[in-house]
Parts: structure tokens; C-alpha cells; sequence
């Protein structure tokens, strides 16, 4: 039975996304990491600790190299932080990363140095829209943003926009991307999307440019009405006002369906053949 | 270096009106399996001890490395040397954590300077200590940006070793690179589309 599931982890502040396809002709379905946030002491490594209890309980053998890939969406160590250690403990085919300018490449060139070492010695590279990903499974994918040969000043703006798609539907995953970059990119939104991460966590720049709202329009238009998934913690002690209030507030305007992971934990969206489901703790 | 320090990288400068934070990264060594520490010269113990599922901030410097002691990251090759020690080492894992400074602190520090991302500071281990736990929820925002307490030097920037990490940065861009072009890499290379965007 094909099916793919991508599951927005809790991590607090930060991205974690786990993605799981189906693979025809074999029982084993397969699996990868995008992006981390497991910064903290051991009691709190949220993207690792998920791991370990979601294979333990399904009992999956995580023989290495276990992931197809791993992706960085982009340089900043809310999503880095503590890939390194994923990537040790359970081994990747691929990591896969955009390009970065030197000032900005901190955790990009660590987790490099880590790929190139000799006992380890990860196959890595920078992608873009028009590299070529080939299939993850049984499921289509396609890289929509950064450009080639395009680095932005802002490390958020040169996130990976990925999109997944299996039996007609799409997952669109967004990093960090601005609301600059879906101005130029809302209109490749695909029509038969039925999940969107949304941006930066739900920020206000990561929706709203130049005061209008360049991925809401599409995905207001689209044949499909998208679920919208959004990696926030607003009631983390340290109030950063993720997602932003205007957001919201947007979203309900539109009758949007949405989930937070601040208040649903995790949530996992089910693509299968049975159509398109959305799963969530609370 | 008398005083122990702990060496940052500036990761993601926020300047919002209510939010004049920046992210700065530092090195954390693990070790989840056990480690028997037989040196002790850094250590406040004297007796070797035995130590798991431990988490720490290393790198604060000196280092020993071949038999003589280093002030960490004052050169790429230092950098390098210690990193690919360590990523080599089944024991311990390096990886990356961060923390979060107010940019007055920085402002404090080098008064005119504007901080860049990849710049290295250097906070005094107080300091850092004082930060980690406002990272980790433990102290109210106020109470963070104004603390009651007073902090000796807790922040100053490391020139040197801001250069030395842009090296090493540009130094595993370019070994990268070189790999990536090589002929042996050919069939892990990924295709391009054939029509291009």
C-alpha cells in the first residue's frame, strides 16, 4: 500500500520534519530527516528522542546508513543544531543543503567537516531548483526555491522549498522561506497541494510582504484546500510571539484548517490510498 | 588565557523592536556511553572519574594537543586538528548547540562594531552560563536583558579567531568542492533538470 507520511516534530523553537514513504516491491518503507533542533541538554533533545521512541515502537531496524537523505533547509542552528548526532546515529545515503555565503555557513561548514571526515564519509552537496532529486520512494520530488546561482543576504531566504508528492497530492515543505521569496515562487505553488508547511514558523515575515500575502493567495485559489502545518512554540518561556497573531488571524479569515505543533505536539500528514488525513497528539 | 572563557559564533542577529536578541552558536561535546577521565589537570576533581550522558560546552580552552597546549581557534589548522579529532572519536560526539545575547551586550563589548553572522565572541563562563539557562527557559526575559547581577567582562570579541573560523569555513567549502568535482564522485553526483527554471 503506498503512502507517504511527513510529520512536523515537536521541537519547540526550530523544525524537525520526518519523512516516511512507501517503496513499491519492498515491506520496508524509507525514511528522512528534515532539518533538526536539539539544542539542550540530553533531557530535551525533542528531534532525537522522537526517533528513538517512534522506530522503537515500531520495532523498524535502523541499520545504518537508515536515512535516503538528510537536509539541512538552511543555515541557521535552529534547524542544525544537533543534526550532526542524527546523522552519527543513524547514518544517511545523502545530505543535502542550499548554498550558503562563508559568513553564513557556520552550521553548514561544521556539519561538512563532519560528512567529509574519512570514517564517515556522507555523499553531500548543495541543491537548488534545478537539481534534479529523482524519486524518494514511491513518491515525486521537486525543489522549488533557492534559484541557482541566487544567495540571499538573509540565510532564511535561501531556505529549500520542497514539495512531495504521491497518488496526485502535494506536501509543500518551506524552511524558513520569506514572504520575498514567495513572491516569486507562490505562483509554482502546485494546485494539488493538501499540506503546507508554513514558513518561519508562522512569523509575520515569513507570510506577509509588502503587505500582501504571496503563498495564502494561491493556496486560496487551489483546487485543493490545504491543511497548513505550523513548527511553533509561542508558550516556550521566552515568549517570541510565533506564529504571529496577523497569521493567525489571516488563516481563519480563509477558513484554513491548521494545526500547531505548540498545541497539537506532533503532527503528521497521511498521504495514502485512501486520500489525505492529518494526525496530531492533542 | 588565564580566564575561562567560552567561544561563540554570532548565528542569526534578530533586531524586531521587542526582540534585539542574537543566536550564537558554540560546541557541545557528548558522550552518551561512558568515558573514564584519567587527565585531570582541568578537571576541579582530582581522581579520574567515570562519566555518562553528559552534555558540556567544550572548547573553552587551552587544549592539549601532540603534548602542547593551545588557546583554541586562533588558527584554521587548530580548528580543524580539534574538530576532526573529535568527529573521529566513537566516544564523543561534537555537535553544535546555541544560545541566545542581547545585542546590548555586544554593543557594551565593542561600542560602534556591528556584529556579523560568523563573527566569534568570547563570554566569560558565568556569562555563558547565564545565558544557557535564559535559553532553556530559566529566567524571565527582564530579568536577562537587566540582570541583578554583575557580570565581570562577560563578553568581548575574538578577532583572531573570528578570521581563523571564516578560514576553516572557507577551507571545508573548498575540500567540499574539490570532492564533489572529482571523478570519483561522478555517479553520487545529483542530475540537473533539463529544462531549467
Amino acid at each position: 500500500m503506498s503512502h507517504l507520511h511527513v510529520t512536523l516534530i515537536d521541537v519547540g523553537w526550530g523544525d524537525s520534519l520526518l519523512l516516511e514513504v512507501s517503496q513499491a516491491g519492498s515491506p520496508r518503507p524509507r525514511f528522512a530527516l528534515i532539518d533538526s533542533n536539539d539544542n539542550a541538554d540530553r533531557d530535551y533533545w525533542p528531534a532525537y528522542n522522537f526517533l528513538r521512541k517512534h522506530f522503537g515502537l515500531r520495532d523498524i531496524d535502523t541499520t545504518k546508513p537508515f536515512f535516503d537523505f538528510v537536509m539541512l533547509t538552511h543555515d541557521h542552528s535552529d534547524h542544525g543544531s544537533g543534526l550532526k548526532r542524527i546523522m552519527k546515529e543513524y547514518g544517511t545515503r545523502n545530505f543535502w543543503y542550499p548554498r550558503v555565503k562563508v559568513e553564513d555557513s557556520v552550521v553548514v561548514a561544521n556539519l561538512q567537516a563532519y560528512a567529509n571526515h574519512p570514517s564517515v564519509n556522507i555523499h553531500h552537496q548543495a541543491v537548488d531548483s534545478n537539481t534534479e532529486l529523482g524519486k524518494f520512494g514511491d513518491a515525486n520530488m521537486d525543489i522549488l526555491w533557492p534559484f541557482p546561482n541566487q544567495i540571499d543576504n538573509n540565510p532564511n531566504n535561501n531556505s529549500i522549498v520542497l514539495s512531495l508528492t504521491l497518488n496526485g497530492m502535494s506536501i509543500l515543505l518551506t524552511g524558513d522561506a520569506e514572504g520575498k521569496v514567495w513572491q516569486q515562487i507562490g505562483g509554482q505553488i502546485p494546485p494539488n497541494i493538501v499540506a503546507f508547511k508554513v514558513p518561519h514558523h508562522g512569523s509575520k515575515n515569513g507570510t506577509i510582504h509588502n503587505n500582501t500575502f504571496p503563498w495564502v493567495e494561491p493556496l486560496d485559489a487551489a483546487a485543493t484546500r490545504a491543511h497548513l502545518g505550523i513548527s511553533c512554540h509561542p508558550t516556550f518561556p521566552n515568549r517570541f510571539n510565533f506564529p504571529d497573531r496577523d497569521v493567525i488571524a489571516r488563516f481563519e479569515q480563509s477558513h484554513f484548517e491548521y494545526c500547531r505543533t505548540d498545541m497539537h505536539y506532533h503532527i503528521t500528514y497521511v498521504v495514502d490510498e485512501n486520500g489525505f488525513k492529518v494526525r496530531y497528539s492533542h | 588565557m588565564n580566564k575561562l572563557t567560552i567561544p561563540v559564533q554570532i548565528d542569526s542577529i534578530k533586531e524586531m523592536e521587542d526582540f534585539q536578541r542574537t543566536r550564537c552558536l558554540y560546541y557541545r561535546v557528548e558522550l552518551e556511553d561512558g568515558y573514564v577521565f584519567r587527565k585531570t589537570r582541568y578537571l576541579l576533581s582530582s581522581s579520574a572519574f567515570f562519566a555518562a550522558g553528559v552534555s558540556w560546552a567544550a572548547l573553552a580552552g587551552p587544549v592539549l594537543l601532540d603534548g602542547v597546549e593551545h588557546e583554541l581557534f586562533l588558527t584554521a589548522d587548530l580548528i580543524t586538528r580539534t574538530i576532526t579529532s573529535l568527529n573521529g572519536n566513537e566516544k564523543l560526539s561534537l555537535d553544535m548547540g546555541y544560545l541566545w545575547v542581547p545585542n546590548s551586550m555586544f554593543q557594551k563589548a565593542a561600542p560602534g562594531v556591528s556584529i556579523r553572522a560568523g563573527d566569534v565572541y568570547r563570554l566569560s563562563l558565568p556569562y555563558f552560563r547565564y545565558c544557557y539557562r535564559f535559553t532553556m527557559g530559566k529566567i524571565p526575559d527582564e530579568d536577562w536583558l537587566n540582570p541583578r547581577k554583575r557580570f565581570r567582562e562577560p563578553i568581548h570579541p575574538s578577532p583572531q579567531e573570528t578570521e581563523a573560523f571564516r578560514q576553516w569555513r572557507l577551507e571545508q567549502i573548498a575540500i567540499s568542492h574539490r570532492r564533489f568535482h572529482h571523478e570519483s564522485y561522478a555517479r553520487f553526483r545529483l542530475a540537473k533538470k533539463e529544462v531549467t527554471k
